[in-house]
């Protein structure tokens, strides 16, 4: 079944496209640059360091770790500077940003 | 017994309680409600990547009605303080805070030379700032006179249950504060509270006398009744101390 799908795939874009074309197209799609190469960038996130993609917002940023951005209780700060939530969307993070997301936890 | 007004908000119980340590969080829900404590503190951490217990305590917290108090527990700056206390009043939509400021892990004291400064900032920013502070009666005017809603002088090391270990400057600071005294650490068990109280101070704070008792939701039953037996008690008036007796007992009519 996998095969033939995939044979049908292979037959049907041959007829239109060429291999290369696909290829760009399918980078594209994800957002990478095929001139470019997989292009990343490398940010703080509470502490620890992480390559994400130029470009990524706050919100998500949020999504990428699994942590729902309209959840109550959660916070931002960009550089040491809170983020209100509804700037989350718009906000992009810079290359060597510092990103902290904090929650509340029992204490005294 | 009558209110106890912090900034514009009045609130009928005196007793301020933590969330912490608890054996489990039925316990510490149970234990919260039964010492009738309307402010709960809470921390601020970062949250932690994947995490998957579901638990949401601003959400829990919230839902049964609680004011929810968050702390800057473990910032040993101001700028970390004050920046702990920018994302708890984004993330738990409150300008209340328990403005901690530590200058060493093993006595956790407050430092402060850091904790002034964070005060003057985040009360410029709009905040209710209740400081734990030493029982210093010079620190607790200059953050009175910052503008600090409260001061919270310790009873002893956080977590220590060593009580009031100087009585004499929590009665001082009483004397020179008007904004309300909170005792705010180390309580070990009731009546270490209606000391605070019987002081003349207007709550505690407490946490692990509660939350590592052998029973905690009995503990905070007792701390609950402690509070209100050492502010009626405050409130009549103790008599003074003296070192010879005075019979009670009429002392004229006897067969003797």
């Amino acid at each position: 079944m996998r095969k033939w799908i995939y044979g049908s795939i292979r037959a049907n874009a041959a007829s239109r496209f060429t291999h290369d074309e696909l290829r760009i197209a399918t980078l594209m799609s994800i957002g990478i640059d095929p001139l470019q190469g997989v292009k990343r960038m490398n940010i703080q996130v509470n502490g620890k360091s992480k390559g994400v993609q130029p470009g990524l917002t706050l919100h998500q940023l949020l999504l990428d770790l699994q942590i729902d951005p309209s959840q109550p209780g959660i916070a931002v700060a960009l550089n040491r500077e809170v983020v209100p939530r509804k700037q989350w969307e718009e906000t992009e993070i810079q290359p060597e940003s510092e990103v902290e997301i904090i929650r509340a936890v029992r204490g005294g | 017994m009558e209110g106890l007004k912090i900034s514009d908000q009045v609130y009928q119980s005196r007793l301020f309680i933590g969330t912490s340590s608890y054996p489990n969080f039925d316990v510490m829900l149970r234990a919260i409600e039964a010492s009738g404590a309307e402010i709960v503190t809470v921390a601020i951490r970062r949250v932690k990547l994947r995490d998957t217990s579901g638990e949401n305590l601003f959400n829990i917290l919230r839902e049964r009605g609680y004011t929810i108090l968050p702390n800057t527990a473990g910032c040993y700056t101001a700028k970390d303080a004050v920046l702990t206390a920018e994302l708890a009043r984004e993330a738990l939509e409150t300008d209340l805070i328990k403005l901690e400021v530590i200058g060493d892990d093993e006595t956790l004291f407050p430092d402060v030379e850091q904790l002034l400064p964070a005060a003057a900032t985040l009360i410029k920013n709009g905040f209710t700032v209740l400081p734990y502070c030493n029982d210093d009666p010079i620190t607790c005017k200059k953050l009175e006179d910052l503008g600090c809603a409260a001061v919270m002088p310790l009873g002893a090391p956080i977590g220590s249950g060593m009580g009031i270990r100087n009585p004499y400057n929590i009665q001082i600071i009483r004397d020179i504060i008007s904004v309300p005294v909170i005792v705010d650490a180390g309580v070990g068990t009731a009546s270490d509270v209606a000391v605070a109280m019987e002081l003349g101070c207007d709550g505690v704070l407490l946490n692990t006398a509660v939350a590592k008792a052998r029973q905690p939701v009995l503990m905070a039953e007792a701390m609950r009744k402690a509070i209100e037996a050492g502010r009626l008690a405050f409130l009549a008036g103790r008599i003074p101390r003296k070192l010879y007796a005075t019979a009670s007992s009429p002392l004229e009519g006897g067969i003797a």
